[in-house]
């Protein structure tokens, strides 16, 4: 239990070490770098890899040796509420019923899912059909229990945002293909833009 | 007198019917912001930036700057009559607004806080307008080595103060300034981290960064909690009452120290509403007159707070607007807004486009004494927001977003980019990263990296002359206190604690 712990302390760190060290070969193929002998385009870049895989180091040592993840709020707020004597509560206002709220990571993963496959789909459906579910989407997944109204929202929110897209900010947006994309010509026809 | 000369133009910009109509949406939307659950202030700001590109910069800056002020207020109405902090800047005020609610004083506790940010606000507007010029003046004077100091210590003071832990927030500055060096080198013209994908040649935008980060890592972050619908029950009893005039007198220091503070905790980068709110209070923990009664109820655990929250916007447009250094997310935004114009916030824009900067001025002023007259003639609306789904603000929020990016450059491959970062703000979030020093990183980092490369070509590779150079050298003794500050702040506290300890 306590090496799992360990890991997922230091496995934020190892990661964006790894993915530094990388970036640093990346970075070593730049055209011109060293060979005028003055700063080339991956000196920059190289400054910053150094930051970044000195901090990863840094935060590697400092998870493996502490034992619990410590306090992240600012050290002016926290010298503040200790001369005011709110330290404890401080934190838990902070975090609000986010510290006392179970984390059900699931929903965030469908989230994200949803989030891709509107990506995903949004050439081959469209800009409605695919608003639409995403919008539905997300309401269900982050805990809203009338379906119906749900329905609704969804349908009027992605009317509303493809009128807003069309008439307003003047975005070419995705038709979609085949039978989606003659609903959305005629759409726009409904909307009177060509 | 040319300063009075030029707000007063200001002010008659912001008061064309559609500036001053900019203004009030963003009154409203700011209030709204730091009173729906599910947004906070910065996320607010950036799903507006997308509204702002049909826009001219100044009904820009004015819309997003509105929005910037209200903020800092909107939430104390739901901190002191139902002890749901809107934002992290309202914690302090559960500690004597609430009770003073509980106490039978709900609509004065109000009171207090009204004339605590319409106070705040204004001293600090008064100071920005007369600080930024002198300010103007000195970033004006420096040449490349100092400039970049200047963006340096900007950037450290950000990591320095976003957090208690310094490798995490160093890992965010260093990632943000990563993601800004991809794509064409602005010195040779270099192709960087490109991957031969056509798309990453063009350069990350930093509007994905912040509008990923800060939009969609924060519904993901949310869903994850699943929070449930607040019962705000009926608001038919809730109102505004002003406190005498007398009571007003009477907490004039405490009014004073809490502006003053506020705005100079604002110029700071990286310090903004949030520890300015916090600083304050502690400061009349210390040093107030009724210090052993802070905490019961009393009208001075309201004034401090709320009075340096909102007079941190004042402080943090000097260093924004002067020298084109943002010090919060906020701020950044805004920053943003002016670029995405074509403007580059700094001395020259300054002293050459004078009423784009007097106009901002001018929109604090009007706006901090528009949402304190919003609040009091809205608050039983403003309050109702509290009862709405946090389910259909994040999908709504969600698709603000993907609007902002497919509004940039209308490309689906934008719409990758958007998620990607909305990922990655969500374990930022997950495993405890700040967001602010990337989303500041990826802003600053063209800047930094240009005033670099010209140093190090002018004075021929020599990198020691950030150090020699007597302005640059002192700036860069700043950049190594900050970031050692909160090391050695840690360690005393840890040494003080444990002595307590051992008296004990």
């Amino acid at each position: 239990m306590a090496i799992f712990d360990l890991a997922r302390r230091v496995a934020p760190f190892l990661m964006v070490f790894g993915v530094g060290v990388w970036l640093w070969t990346v970075a070593n193929d730049f055209a011109i770098s060293t060979t005028l002998g003055r700063a080339g385009p991956d000196l920059w870049p190289k400054i910053v890899l150094a930051l970044l895989i000195g901090a990863a180091l840094w935060g590697l040592v400092d998870a493996a040796l502490r034992s619990k993840h410590g306090d992240d709020t600012s050290i002016l707020i926290t010298n503040a509420t200790r001369s005011a004597g709110h330290e404890e509560d401080a934190h838990a206002d902070l975090e609000g019923d986010a510290a006392s709220a179970p984390k059900r990571p699931i929903f965030a993963m469908l989230g994200i899912a949803s989030m891709l496959g509107y990506v995903a789909v949004i050439p081959y459906l469209g800009f409605v059909i695919s608003t639409f579910l995403l919008l539905l989407a997300i309401m269900m997944f982050a805990g809203y229990e009338r379906p119906l109204r749900a329905i609704i929202i969804a349908g009027i929110g992605a009317l509303v945002f493809f009128g807003v897209f069309q008439r307003l900010v003047y975005v070419s947006l995705p038709m979609g293909a085949g039978p989606f994309k003659e609903m959305t010509l005629a759409l726009m026809a409904l909307l009177g833009v060509r | 007198m040319d300063t009075l000369i030029n707000l007063a133009h200001g002010f008659a910009t912001v008061f064309q019917p559609i500036n001053l109509l900019l203004l009030v949406v963003g009154l409203v939307l700011g209030l709204l912001v730091a009173v729906l659950p599910g947004l906070t202030l910065v996320m607010g700001v950036v799903l507006a930036l997308p509204f702002t590109y049909g826009m001219g910069v100044i009904p820009a800056v004015i819309l997003l700057t509105a929005m910037y002020v209200s903020g800092t207020y909107g939430g104390a109405f739901t901190s002191i009559l139902f002890r749901i902090p809107g934002e992290p800047i309202d914690v302090p005020l559960l500690w004597d607004g609430y009770p003073m609610a509980r106490a039978g004083e709900p609509a004065l506790a109000l009171g207090w806080t009204l004339f605590a940010a319409l106070s705040g606000g204004l001293v600090a507007a008064v100071a920005m307008v007369f600080l930024s010029g002198p300010v103007a003046v000195v970033a004006l004077s420096l040449s490349t080595p100092e400039y970049f100091a200047v963006i340096l210590l900007g950037l450290s003071s950000v990591v320095a103060l976003g957090g208690n832990s310094l490798p995490k927030a160093l890992i965010s500055l260093a990632l943000g300034l990563l993601f800004s060096s991809v794509g064409t080198d602005p010195t040779y013209g270099e192709l960087r981290f490109d991957f031969g994908i056509p798309m990453l040649g063009d350069g990350i935008e930093y509007l994905l960064v912040m509008v990923g980060a800060y939009g969609l890592g924060e519904v993901l972050t949310r869903m994850e909690q699943r929070s449930a619908l607040v019962n705000v029950g009926s608001v038919g009893q809730i109102r505004t009452k002003l406190p005498s005039l007398q009571s007003l007198l009477e907490l004039k220091s405490t009014l004073l120290r809490g502006s003053f503070v506020g705005f100079l905790i604002g110029v700071i980068p990286g310090a903004g509403a949030t520890i300015a709110s916090f600083v304050s209070y502690g400061l009349e923990s210390q040093y107030g007159k009724r210090r052993r009664e802070l905490g019961t109820g009393i009208p001075e655990g309201i004034v401090a707070p709320q009075a340096a929250a909102t007079a941190s916007v004042g402080g943090a447009m000097v260093p924004l607007l002067t020298m084109g250094i943002p010090g919060s997310g906020a701020t950044a935004i805004i920053m943003a807004a002016f670029m995405l114009q074509g403007v580059q916030p700094g001395p020259y824009v300054f002293f050459k486009s004078g009423e784009i900067v007097y106009a901002v001025f001018a929109s604090v002023f009007l706006g901090v004494i528009g949402m304190c007259l919003i609040g009091y003639f809205a608050i039983k609306l403003l309050v109702r927001v509290l009862a709405f789904p946090e389910a259909i603000t994040s999908a709504f929020v969600v698709m603000f977003c993907f609007m902002g990016a497919m509004a940039s450059r209308s490309t689906v491959g934008d719409l990758w980019v958007i998620v990607s970062f909305g990922v990655l703000g969500y374990l930022f979030e997950r495993f405890r990263f700040p967001i602010a020093p990337m989303v500041l990183g990826a802003i600053l980092g063209p800047l930094a990296e240009t005033s670099f490369m010209t140093t190090m070509i002018s004075f021929s590779n020599d990198w020691t002359v950030f150090f020699t150079r007597p302005v640059s050298g002192a700036i860069m003794v700043l950049v190594a206190l900050a970031l050692v500050y909160p090391t050695i702040s840690d360690r005393m506290a840890q040494r003080r604690r444990s002595r307590d300890v051992e008296r004990a």
